[in-house]
């Protein structure tokens, strides 16, 4: 997604971007010369219409070639949200390869069948693959920053990111500390057990709460290493956000989902009364909170993220989101598609972009022209499409 | 004219000139704002568009022209080669109309009868005996959940075992597939159901509210009618197949809808495995008939279970009745539900929830067909006798 790419675009390559251009600067000889700031709003130009007609093409061609056409279909789609966001005048590109999608996929599709199977035919064999999976996490992340950034462009300069996966390792770390108190601390409980003991009611929530107190700071180092290791052509991006404020914006969303849980106990009392209604009452107050705590959390974060980002030449970016916008958005989004049946998604997709874009700038003090680019190698899309088919979620 | 203005970058420096492109005599020149280049037609690649967004030429070393006008880029150097159908197709509005006419019948078809189709082939191929391993495990997590050793006397058990052979013998299934006793605790309570691989488990509360052996028997073939049939390999396979056309169809929804859209990939599945519970009742009626019973049997079993669940205290557990048998055990996780039952759990939820949102709603939400509808059907194959 656009908005994504531009604050935190990246590229790939394990090494250094020395070693590929060895003492090259990131400018034109000119320089960028400290002036006086100007700033450029970012805009998408996509219409709901014009992307239902892709997306629409891409589905049935998808179907019609067993799968086979997913790959250009994504090429399509991205090329589409790339190239309708533009700023300063000009706008991004995607550039993946449909071959190189279609390889991707194919391994993650057999490797997800593969586990499937192996879980389906053995449950325990299931949870040391997905031990391993976990595992191996970090280098799909790695490789879907490589590959997010290499491929896409803005005036025809690559965006590269560096992130290592030792680098992704030590961001999520906690995670490993949380899923091994989880299998170590988790009390064997006898059927139907329904009394637990003090020893009993610490093993199954402390877990639960260290993976929140762990989320926020998982969470933030992520967003550091992603955007620290991104490059635009040779230009450097950095983040300077601490863990702090991640903590402060995941408090009050784990507020809103407290209070959510304590409505949803309470209609769930109205369901024992008048099941009808209690169960309306139950969803609507999911769709509700989910698009409060997500509304909330994804302006919040873009914000912080966007607004605490620079580009090694004069570049900041200004974010100015609304958690109340962006979850009506969600919400009436949802509603939508919901009630279409999906048929609406082109047209939510259109407009959480426009609505993104908008509300985004880029503020410069030097010329843009004068970026220049560096030499990055391919990356392959297997890295990227493994994360994506195991839902390694990076989009929060 | 065979002059065009475009915005021209050479790669190396995000730098703009806004040029203009001259095409003669197989060459590309690029004058203006500080640039000048040539290159040949041939080294110039049209990019197909995406919407209304610029057309892309590029050019050798990442050198790109970005020209608004694509009629213009057209004239001069053609269209583009890959993906040009696709911009044709995706701009052209009746085509739209038609694919999505296309999409919903190719996906109603598959859902009909291509994945199962698909599954059913697929199934065939496995032999059993890879899911027999899975058998005792599951059993094993299901004693932990809500299973506890029978309390049958060793006669009644001997006389349904004398029950059980008969009827596999007939239905051509292997010795290895056996049947288990357990006692229900809890909500289960009168129920019987398959696990892949071959165990048929039935529980004490089943045989003693049945009675007679007959009705028991007509229960035990439609679990035998999973276990031949390959239900749950071929809801495992059914299931992977629903997922990935679900990520294709809506994989964009849920980054713009806040959260997961997962409800179209539940009502799938419980519309399969209704479909399966019927499949299990023909092959239960068809092994009736070839053992001497009939499928009234199995009509008067499921009359007796419905009675048996309506009465309390059955009443405060109703709600999830229907699901729970399978998605409360470690199985689901696993991907291999016990085939459940006769039915057995399930009139209760359709009683309520009929009372609650109406029938039609219920029947699409429910594992199970109607039971009215099934005792039906079981009517109508005794008759054809």
């Amino acid at each position: 997604m656009p908005h994504t790419l531009a604050p935190s675009p990246q590229d790939e390559t394990a090494s250094p971007p020395a070693s590929g251009d060895a003492g090259m600067p990131p400018f034109s000889s000119t320089g960028p010369v400290a002036g006086p700031a100007e700033t450029h709003d970012f805009r998408f130009t996509g219409a709901g219409m014009e992307y239902f007609r892709i997306w629409i093409v891409n589905l049935l061609l998808s179907l019609v070639t067993l799968g086979i056409y997913s790959a250009w279909a994504k090429v399509r789609k991205k090329r589409y949200f790339y190239g309708n966001t533009w700023v300063a005048d000009s706008n991004f590109e995607f550039h993946g390869r449909p071959l190189s999608i279609l390889k991707g996929r194919i391994i993650a599709v057999l490797a997800l069948g593969a586990y499937s199977a192996a879980s389906y035919l053995s449950p325990k064999l299931g949870q040391v693959l997905f031990v391993l999976l976990v595992a191996v996490s970090p280098w799909f992340i790695a490789r879907t920053f490589a590959f997010n950034a290499h491929y896409s462009s803005y005036r025809q300069l690559r965006f590269r990111n560096v992130a290592t996966t030792r680098e992704v390792y030590a961001a999520v770390w906690p995670f490993f500390i949380v899923a091994i108190a989880a299998l170590v601390l988790s009390p064997e409980l006898e059927p139907g057990q329904v009394a637990l003991s003090t020893a009993e009611w610490i093993g199954l929530m402390l877990p639960s709460l260290l993976a929140l107190f762990a989320y926020p700071y998982v969470f933030g180092a992520i967003k550091c290493v992603h955007v620290n290791r991104s490059f635009y052509g040779g230009a450097p991006f950095a983040l300077d956000a601490g863990i702090g404020r991640f903590y402060a914006l995941y408090v009050k969303a784990y507020i809103i989902g407290l209070i959510a849980i304590v409505c949803f106990g309470f209609f769930a009392m109205i369901v024992v009364m008048i099941p009808v209604i209690g169960f309306a009452l139950m969803f609507g107050a999911y769709l509700v909170a989910g698009a409060a705590i997500f509304g909330y959390l994804r302006s919040r974060v873009g914000n912080l993220v966007f607004n605490a980002t620079t580009l090694e030449g004069g570049v900041s970016f200004r974010s100015t989101l609304s958690a109340t916008l962006l979850a009506r958005l969600y919400f009436t989004n949802l509603l939508g598609i919901m009630l279409s049946l999906g048929l609406l998604i082109p047209w939510a997709a259109v407009r959480v972009a426009r609505y993104r874009a908008s509300q985004l700038a880029l503020v410069s003090t030097g010329p843009l022209d004068a970026y220049l680019a560096a030499r990055g190698r391919e990356v392959a899309a297997t890295g990227e499409e493994l994360g994506d088919f195991f839902d390694v979620d990076l989009s929060l | 004219m065979n002059q065009l203005d475009a915005e021209y970058f050479d790669g190396q420096q995000a730098r703009r000139h806004r040029v203009t492109v001259t095409v003669a005599a197989g060459r590309v020149q690029i004058r203006g704002d500080g640039a000048s280049a040539e290159y040949a037609v041939a080294e110039a690649t049209v990019r197909p568009r995406v919407g209304r967004t610029p057309q892309r030429i590029e050019l050798p070393q990442d050198a790109l022209l970005l020209v608004r006008d694509a009629d213009a880029v057209e004239a001069l150097f053609g269209a583009p080669r890959e993906e040009a159908l696709a911009h044709r197709l995706e701009s052209n509005l009746p085509f739209a109309i038609a694919a999505l006419v296309g999409v919903v019948l190719i996906l109603w078809a598959g859902y009909r009868w291509g994945v199962p189709y698909a599954a059913r082939e697929a199934a065939e191929h496995i032999p059993i005996k890879v899911e027999a391993q899975i058998a005792d495990q599951v059993l094993k997590s299901a004693e932990g959940l809500f299973l506890e050793p029978t309390r049958l006397d060793a006669a009644r058990r001997a006389r349904l075992q004398a029950v059980f052979e008969h009827l596999r013998e007939a239905s051509g299934l292997p010795q290895t597939v056996r049947l288990e006793y357990r006692r229900a605790k809890g909500w289960i309570g009168a129920n019987a159901f398959a696990i892949p691989g071959g165990v048929v488990v039935v529980t004490d509360q089943l045989v003693e509210g049945l009675g007679k052996e007959a009705l028991i028997s007509a229960v035990l073939a439609h679990e035998l009618g999973h276990i031949a049939r390959r239900h749950s390999m071929r809801m495992l396979l059914q299931d992977s197949i629903t997922a990935l056309v679900a990520m294709a169809v809506f994989g964009d929804a849920t980054s713009v809808a806040g959260v997961a859209v997962t409800f179209p990939t539940t009502l799938v599945h419980s519309g399969y495995s209704r479909d399966f519970e019927r499949e299990a009742d023909d092959f239960a009626f068809d092994l009736l008939k070839n053992t001497g019973g009939s499928p009234s049997d199995f009509a008067d079993a499921m009359q007796a279970l419905t009675g048996l669940h309506l009465r309390p205290p059955g009443r405060a557990d109703t709600a999830d009745a229907s699901v729970t048998p399978q998605d409360a055990g470690p199985e689901a996780q696993s991907g291999a539900p016990p085939r459940d039952p006769a039915g057995a759990s399930n009139e209760r939820s359709q009683e309520s929830a009929r009372g609650a949102g109406g029938d039609r709603l219920s029947s699409y939400l429910s594992t199970h067909p109607d039971t009215a509808e099934r005792i039906a059907a079981a009517r109508a194959a005794a008759g054809a006798r």
